[in-house]
């Protein structure tokens, strides 16, 4: 019998089909594992290792009839971790926030039904930024996630939870969401896998609104065969969600280890390797494009004019919407209600919000509603939806002019320290520079380990494609990993 | 630099339908000034869309389903997270004074 310790989701699924590794096994060893190591990073808003067990006996029967009728699944027996604002029918989804605490889920999100459907078990709600608000998990209620490789720095946000558990090997896969870099970035300071799918490329039933024009379901992952493997799971139509893209999604996993980078034209971002790049990322994301060139591929420099609008573009739009979406909390369909006696119905939305809501909500609720207030509507969000625009014309140019990636650091400095950056927003806003256009545009990006600082923290490198070229993104990565096998094996010591 | 006024952190307070404490007001303020002030280098960014350009005229059209009735079955577990139920309904406060 095999040990399923470190072994891809892929390998862990064809050992289950295949009679070699028994489900339970796989159940019990990574339900130790995460008992053991969650509060270590505080990873879990919710971890009940017998409720888990539990529900994982049922996906075993089920993972058994499959076997008996021959029929394939593709996650069977694969733990994963779900970000906390992904609906699972029965089980709470706090959002990271304290005005959720008692939120209970009425219904499977899309990607959940798959995910069971694909005979995964679900392995506990990890934590995160409240509303998806953050880049450093230390907006929680539940207090900050801690990195794996030092705990006094940030895991990363807003799902640094998702990207701490598949660091730790807790699980080989976790679920997060990216509004403007919320799974890329938490995986480079962990030093893993992320994918954020092109919009409408994964259902967004059931996960929590932040930014609605910017918000995307996906995932985290230690090889890029994992990723590809999960991102064909959950893609495809869905009427539940109106922006959900009709047609049928191109499987990536079959084309993964065709061809080679011969050809593949990969463009460098000039106006962003320069002021506040750190400089070991620098050399380590040069080192990286060498090796890039080394491979086959051949690189291109180009200029953005409007792409360092992206942060004011970003933080304009996501509050705006966000302003809007988070109205629904108010204490009488949604969070906790704080009432004093003789309070009218305005007083109870104003006093259970104030109450319920972190500071950083607070903020950008805040400066939502500010943007969208009658005589700052045209300056602030009717620009920066022009701007957005420009943002993704350029980089449909580029892409048309015959570049098929366009690649940066992920983020332009590794785990900076818990505590550095709190008291300053615009300063923590200025680090999601590189992650943010993907979002602004609708197109598919991901981050994978390159290497790390002189402080043992992970760098990792951006990749982005054009709308619904997934396959494009995860073939490159997948040949790079192939000859850099190093930068993604290594594990940090819990 | 402060661009906002403590007047208007608690005008647009009021209109998110929050309450802040004084520590909070200042906090904001000092906060949301930086921010706005950063966002204020939007304006020397070149602009060549036309005038009438509008976001939504871009968007790809809505799709549509058939208009059917379906059960949903969800009327108890969504009232097992409202915060206060009566019945098969949300309980609010008093609407009319």
């Amino acid at each position: 019998m095999r040990e399923p310790f470190q072994l891809p989701a892929r390998e862990i699924a064809r050992l289950t089909m295949d009679g070699s590794l028994k489900p339970e096994d796989t159940a019990n060893f990574y339900a130790r594992r995460t008992e053991d190591l969650h509060q270590v990073c505080n990873t879990h808003t919710l971890w009940d290792k017998d409720a888990v067990l539990n529900e994982a006996e049922k996906q075993i029967d089920y993972i058994q009839a499959a076997r008996y009728a021959h029929k394939s699944l593709p996650l069977a027996g694969v733990p994963i971790a779900i970000k906390d604002n992904i609906m699972v029918e029965g089980q709470m989804a706090t959002c990271g926030s304290r005005f959720l605490r008692n939120h209970r889920s009425a219904y499977d999100a899309t990607v959940i039904q798959k995910l069971k459907a694909a005979g995964a078990f679900l392995f506990g709600r990890t934590n995160m930024d409240e509303f998806a608000m953050g880049s450093s998990n230390e907006n929680s209620s539940y207090g900050p996630v801690l990195n794996p490789w030092n705990r006094r720095h940030v895991a990363g946000g807003s799902s640094g939870g998702s990207a701490a558990v598949v660091a730790a090997d807790m699980v080989p896969l976790a679920l997060g969401s990216d509004t403007g870099g919320s799974i890329r970035q938490p995986a480079s300071f962990c030093g893993v896998l992320g994918l954020k799918p092109t919009y409408g490329a994964v259902s967004r039933y059931g996960l929590i609104a932040y930014g609605s024009s910017l918000d995307q379901i996906g995932h985290f992952a230690r090889r890029v065969e994992d990723l590809a493997l999960l991102f064909d799971v959950l893609a495809g139509p869905d009427h539940l969600d109106s922006t959900s893209h009709r047609g049928a999604p191109t499987p990536t996993l079959p084309t993964l280890a065709q061809g080679s980078l011969l050809g593949t034209k990969i463009a460098l971002v000039r106006d962003f390797l320069g002021e506040g790049l750190d400089g070991e990322v620098r050399a380590h994301f040069e080192a990286a494009m060498a090796r890039y060139r080394e491979l086959g591929a051949e690189l291109v420099e180009v200029n953005l004019p409007h792409i360092k609008a992206s942060i004011p573009v970003y933080y304009i739009i996501a509050t705006a919407e966000a302003s809007t979406n988070l109205a629904r909390f108010d204490g009488i369909r949604y969070g906790v209600r704080v009432q004093k006696p003789g309070q009218n119905l305005r007083e109870v939305y104003t006093q259970s919000r104030s109450e319920g809501f972190g500071r950083e909500v607070k903020q950008r609720i805040m400066l939502g509603t500010y943007v969208l207030s009658a005589g700052y509507y045209d300056a602030y969000y009717a620009q920066a939806a022009r701007m957005r625009e420009l943002i993704k014309r350029e980089l449909n140019a580029v892409f048309a002019s015959g570049v098929h990636l366009i690649a940066t650091p992920t983020a332009p400095t590794t785990a900076f320290e818990l505590g550095q950056k709190t008291h300053d927003s615009l300063a923590m806003y200025l680090g999601d520079i590189y992650t943010i256009a993907a979002n602004l545009a609708g197109i598919p990006a991901l981050s994978h380990p390159i290497g790390f600082d002189g402080k043992g923290l992970p760098i990792g490198l951006q990749l982005m494609a054009p709308a619904f070229q997934e396959a494009t993104l995860l073939r490159s990565a997948y040949h790079y990993e192939q000859q850099n096998q190093p930068q993604f094996d290594k594990r940090p010591r819990i | 630099m402060s661009q906002i006024d403590r007047q208007t952190v608690e005008k647009i307070a009021g209109l998110a339908s929050l309450k802040l404490s004084e520590e909070e007001v200042l906090y904001y303020q000092d906060q949301l000034s930086r921010i706005l002030d950063y966002m204020d280098q939007l304006k020397a960014f070149p602009d060549g869309l036309p005038a009438t350009w509008r976001a939504e005229l871009e968007q790809a059209e809505t799709p549509e389903r058939p208009d059917r009735a379906e059960p949903s079955h969800v009327i108890e577990k969504v009232l097992q997270s409202a915060p206060r139920v009566v019945g098969t309904a949300f309980q609010v406060p008093r609407i009319i004074e």
